[in-house]
């Protein structure tokens, strides 16, 4: 205990030097936390990134996009033996369908009206599986209750909300398809009003709706991890051949995400290196200093009977003591200036041209969407597919750099004393190795 | 009567810019146990590298030394600190007290070393054999008078009850009547506590006052004065 006592009293020998080097050590120790902490903001939004698009494929028919385009729907029988792949989590077959009413007894500007307000998206969804919405996205029940594997064939619609508004319905009202009168058990809300117009339909009842027993019109596959995205999509290309399009929903987007956010966790890197080194020398020097100023009373300790370990003891607490007072002014810089530097930092890495490129944002998605649902004259979703793709990853992808945030975290203090003890103990390994070569006739004959 | 310290044929040789300096040539000397006794001698005559080979500080060229009993020019270095730890207690003419710790830890400092159980009692003990009145053991060395420094660098010296004092000039910064009161406190050791005390002096008013003077000169003992009766 002694030892360290010393060592502890010691480093308040000099206050005023030992101010300057907590805050020199406190300076360097506070951009490496930054550093820590922009790359710990980085790798969670990469992770964020990856967890919302990065594992999700999906099977289409050939040259066609979510049952818009060329191409027929898919028979249920491509699906075979697919679930029985290891990289393969989920298979979601779904029905996307754009519903057009039959309008008799009305002509002209009141007909159209009319179909402009009953159309709808319709989604057929397998019980359990998430409310996904065609364009991107999923939406959320916000009212009545999800569909069971109960409801699998039965006469039942989940309703967006705004569709529900433009048509006065309600939990519990019944809504007509093609003279089939549906009991709406629920509504739900998306990112975007294109989500809120959608009607979704368990997957049989879609089927049986739209006559397409034994089809769909694609298929989501959830892939286990994202380095296995690509075999995965190898094997289910050979496994289908030319009967559908596998298509990753934003693998190049996420790349050119990911290899920005690489560039500046690389640069983030470099700089808490420099910081950490900087910091190792600040330490070294002073206790280089200062292992020089007292060999007069290195040598009395050693005459008095101090050995090589209690010295080294001594001097390598010191030494971590010096460093870790050097971490707590760094966490005060890093508390009051650097969390908002780094803020900052962060929020103009985001931004840059570099990232955003190619992502697009949910207000575009929905400038997208409503570019489709005015296109009536032309056709329905005319065109649109691959825009409508590309936004689907983006306003995802997006909104998670949106929120990036550099805090101080718990994990964030331990690898900041993990380094200042590190820094204690290499930045004073060297002096205090120094010390103990001293021998106290050489340096007491010197008095 | 056993001798507390004992050198023979002692050499020690330095390289100064590739010349070899001999700083001691063949010293043979033998100091009886709870003897008061001093080292003389002109300045560069190898008092100071003949003390601090007694102690264990430095190492002899040639030769035997045996301090207690132990061949101290056999032991290993580590051997070395804590044979001298136990044996040997040393006084500085600058005192050497640690500046960040007040009388009584630096006392405490040799028990520490020695993982001495108490050390504040035993401490408490050595300054009052030192004579250190009782309101300054908690006094830093900068608020201490010169000869109470050197006072508690007598009770350091003593914390461990060791055999041997060496005190390299012990009154070299104090004024005379602090010199004789320091002189008069190591005699009392030798008497009362049976320690065998050296110092090294330039003072022959001091030296007369030891029971065997070493005169040295060019590295060798010129002359040896034994004055026990």
């Amino acid at each position: 205990m002694h030892n360290l006592r010393r060592g502890f009293r010691n480093v308040w020998r000099s206050k005023v030097r030992t101010a300057i080097v907590a805050l020199l050590v406190g300076l360097a120790l506070s951009l490496g936390v930054t550093m820590m902490a922009l790359d710990s903001a980085v790798a969670d939004q990469l992770a964020g990134v990856e967890a919302s698009v990065g594992t999700e494929l999906e099977i289409r028919p050939v040259g066609s996009f979510g049952g818009f385009g060329r191409g027929e729907p898919l028979f249920m029988d491509v699906l075979n033996g697919l679930e029985d792949m290891p990289t393969i989590v989920e298979i979601s077959p779904v029905i996307v369908y754009q519903y057009m009413p039959k309008m008799s007894g009305l002509g002209g500007r009141e007909a159209i009206e009319e179909v402009m307000r009953q159309r709808m998206a319709v989604m057929g969804i397998v019980p359990e599986q998430p409310l996904r919405v065609f364009g991107g996205g999923v939406a959320e029940l916000t009212e009545g209750r999800l569909f069971t594997p109960e409801d699998n064939g039965s006469l039942v619609v989940i309703v967006g909300t705004e569709y529900a508004e433009q048509n006065d319905l309600v939990v519990g009202s019944m809504l007509l398809l093609d003279e089939t009168e549906y009991e709406i058990i629920g509504l739900a809300e998306g990112e975007h009003r294109f989500a809120n117009s959608t009607v979704f339909l368990p997957f049989q009842t879609a089927q049986l709706a739209f006559a397409m027993e034994d089809q769909m019109t694609q298929a989501y596959v959830t892939v286990d991890m994202l380095p296995n995205v690509e075999p995965t999509i190898a094997m289910l290309r050979d496994a289908i051949g030319e009967q559908a399009d596998v298509v990753s929903q934003a693998e190049a987007t996420l790349e050119r995400v990911a290899q920005s956010m690489d560039m500046v966790r690389g640069t983030t890197s470099v700089g808490l290196w420099l910081a950490i080194a900087t910091g190792g020398l600040v330490i070294f020097f002073t206790m280089l200093l200062t292992v020089r100023e007292r060999q007069k009373e290195i040598g009395v300790l050693k005459a008095i009977g101090s050995s090589n370990g209690d010295l080294l003891v001594g001097f390598a607490w010191e030494s971590v003591v010096l460093s870790v007072v050097g971490a707590v002014v760094g966490i005060i810089l890093f508390v009051t200036v650097g969390q908002f530097l780094a803020s900052r930092l962060m929020a103009n890495i985001v931004s840059t041209p570099a990232v955003t490129q190619g992502v697009v944002t949910p207000g575009a998605v929905e400038g997208v969407v409503g570019q489709i649902r005015g296109g009536g004259g032309r056709g329905l979703f005319s065109g649109a597919g691959s825009i409508a793709g590309f936004s689907m990853a983006g306003g995802s992808i997006s909104s998670q750099l949106g929120d990036v945030a550099v805090n101080f975290s718990a994990g964030l203090l331990a690898r900041l004393l993990a380094v200042a003890l590190g820094l204690g103990l290499l930045g004073g390994l060297l002096p205090a190795l120094y010390a103990l070569r001293l021998r106290p006739a050489e340096v007491l004959r010197n008095e | 009567m056993n001798n507390a310290i004992e050198l023979k044929n002692v050499s020690k040789l330095y390289s100064v810019k590739g010349n070899i300096v001999e700083a001691l040539q063949k010293v043979d000397l033998s100091i009886p146990s709870a003897v008061f006794a001093s080292i003389v001698g002109p300045s560069g005559s190898g008092k100071t590298t003949m003390l601090n080979i007694m102690g264990g500080l430095d190492r002899p060229s040639k030769g035997e030394i045996y301090l207690a009993g132990q061949p101290f020019h056999k032991l290993s270095e580590t051997e070395l600190v804590a044979h001298r730890r136990r044996l040997i207690g040393f006084v500085f003419q600058s005192y050497n007290l640690i500046p960040n710790l007040s009388a009584i830890e630096n006392v405490e400092l040799p028990l520490e070393f020695a993982r001495s159980g108490n050390t504040r009692q035993r401490a408490l003990a050595c300054l009052e054999m030192a004579e250190l009145p009782t309101s300054r053991h908690k006094h830093r060395p900068n608020q201490l008078s010169g000869g109470e420094q050197q006072r508690v660098a007598i009770a350091r010296a003593l914390a461990n009850d060791p055999a041997v004092i060496l005190a390299d000039e012990p009154t070299g910064n104090l004024d005379s009547k602090t010199g004789n009161q320091i002189i008069a406190l190591l005699k009392r050791l030798t008497e009362q506590e049976k320690k065998t005390v050296v110092i090294i002096t330039h003072s022959p008013s001091i030296a007369v006052e030891t029971m065997l003077t070493a005169e040295m000169l060019d590295g060798t003992i010129d002359r040896t004065v034994n004055r026990q009766k």
